[in-house]
């Protein structure tokens, strides 16, 4: 079991490895400061990336051969907590950032902000996502009749106890609920503040204002895609446990088991293809305009 | 905008002085218009590598002086102009400088054209007893 644990996280390693060596092959490098800018967000998303699908991967193969025994809300809290190590690792990534050296510093005076650096879209996605957790431990929090059960009724036309009610589990409810809104809340603010940590990361200065941006965005859909995965995964269990809960103390065609199931399987194949897609952010920029002149001045 | 602040760390000037001094020459000339926004404090700290009271002292410096105004929702921004008799000066010294430019002269060629130029036409300052000069 250990050795296959071993050689998963090998291959995923091997994987990821060549995927960091062609991202950073098309990456044009202006100067030698470039070069140890890209080479220290390579680093720190190689290492990254190792330790989230690490931890889920010992995460969910661990719970599933039984090696690890972990209760139902440390198991619900596994993508949160790979998530929350993957934010980590980003953070010291930034605040080993390199630091202006020597006596003449210098400094582009434009000013940018976190909306700047972060892509749009996937930023949204991470909120959505982070909403969809939310409104559904909420709701399910409110349906459930104890912690972690639902009320559910014999049917009538039942040989055996028919119109008797019982309770019907696992269910999300505020035993999972709470703990997996902190552990979402936690995730969202700590990829806004690894994202503000990207914002005020220093500036290169001898490379293109242009190419120290899109160093910055890349780095900012990084980290994006690697939070709002394990926000989206948490999002689907949540769901498909609900799902099975409803379906058993109701039916499999019930408009809410239906639409339990869609939203689980739009949230988990979703928060992967997002985590999966890099995007390309070394564009050709325009040109920037000449400095002024006294005639521009003049008008 | 894609002006560059240069300080020295080793020089005699303070940090702060350099900045104001430099923000308001990129005004003078033009290079900074008003509405132009400023970076944060922190942003600008953070890529000079110095404490952000130095950069906070400097924008202090420049809004007392009604150059910059920092708006809530907007940032440190280039105020509108207040002191119109500056423009013609920040003309001047843009065609100074293109001229320069022009002829492939040095910066320190350029500034030291503009300091002789400056000790042949010292400052007359106005006071009781009538005009005086800053020369020595």
């Amino acid at each position: 079991m250990t050795v296959s644990i071993v050689i998963a996280l090998g291959v995923v390693a091997l994987l990821g490895t060549g995927v960091l060596i062609w991202d950073q092959r098309r990456t044009p490098l202006p100067a030698i400061a470039a070069g140890g800018a890209n080479r220290h967000a390579a680093v720190t998303a190689a290492v990254g990336w190792a330790s989230l699908i690490g931890s889920l991967a010992v995460g969910v193969i661990g719970v599933m051969m039984g090696n690890l025994e972990l209760a139902g809300r440390q198991i619900a809290l596994v993508p949160c907590a790979a998530g929350v190590v993957f934010l980590m690792v980003h953070a010291a990534g930034e605040l080993t950032w390199p630091r202006p050296r020597g006596g003449v510093r210098s400094a582009r005076l434009a000013p940018r902000a976190t909306a700047d650096v972060a892509p749009t879209l996937l930023r949204a996605a991470l909120w959505a996502w982070a909403g969809l957790l939310a409104v559904e431990l909420v709701v399910f929090g409110v349906m459930a009749s104890g912690p972690r059960t639902i009320t559910a009724r014999v049917p009538e036309e039942a040989l055996v106890g028919a119109g008797t009610e019982y309770q019907a589990g696992p269910f999300p409810g505020w035993w999972y609920g709470v703990p997996l809104l902190i552990g979402g809340a936690v995730l969202l603010m700590g990829t806004e503040l690894v994202l503000r940590l990207i914002t005020l990361r220093p500036a290169l200065v001898d490379v293109p204002a242009a190419w120290d941006m899109a160093l910055r965005r890349r780095s900012a859909r990084r980290v994006l895609r690697g939070a709002q995965a394990p926000l989206a995964i948490t999002g689907a269990g949540v769901l498909w446990v609900a799902h099975q809960t409803i379906a058993s103390a109701t039916s499999p065609s019930d408009p809410l088991v239906v639409t339990c199931l869609v939203l689980a399987w739009v949230s988990a194949v979703g928060g992967v293809v997002l985590m999966a897609v890099p995007g390309r952010d070394f564009r050709p920029e325009p040109a920037a305009g000449p400095a002024p002149t006294a005639a521009d001045v003049i008008g | 905008m894609s002006q560059t602040l240069r300080i020295d760390l080793d020089s005699a000037i303070p940090h702060y002085e350099q900045i104001r001094a430099q923000v308001t020459a990129a005004l003078a000339t033009g290079a900074l218009l008003p509405g132009d926004r400023l970076p944060t404090v922190r942003v600008l700290a953070a890529d000079l590598g110095i404490a952000t009271g130095t950069i906070a002292r400097a924008y202090r410096e420049l809004e007392a002086a009604g150059l910059l105004t920092t708006r809530r929702r907007h940032g440190t921004v280039i105020a509108e102009p207040s002191r119109a008799r500056h423009r013609d000066i920040g003309i001047a010294t843009l065609h100074l400088v293109e001229a320069a430019r022009a002829e492939n002269l040095t910066d320190q060629e350029v500034l030291d054209l503009v300091t002789g130029a400056l000790l042949a036409h010292p400052r007359q300052t106005v006071t009781l007893s009538g005009p005086t000069s800053d020369a020595p």
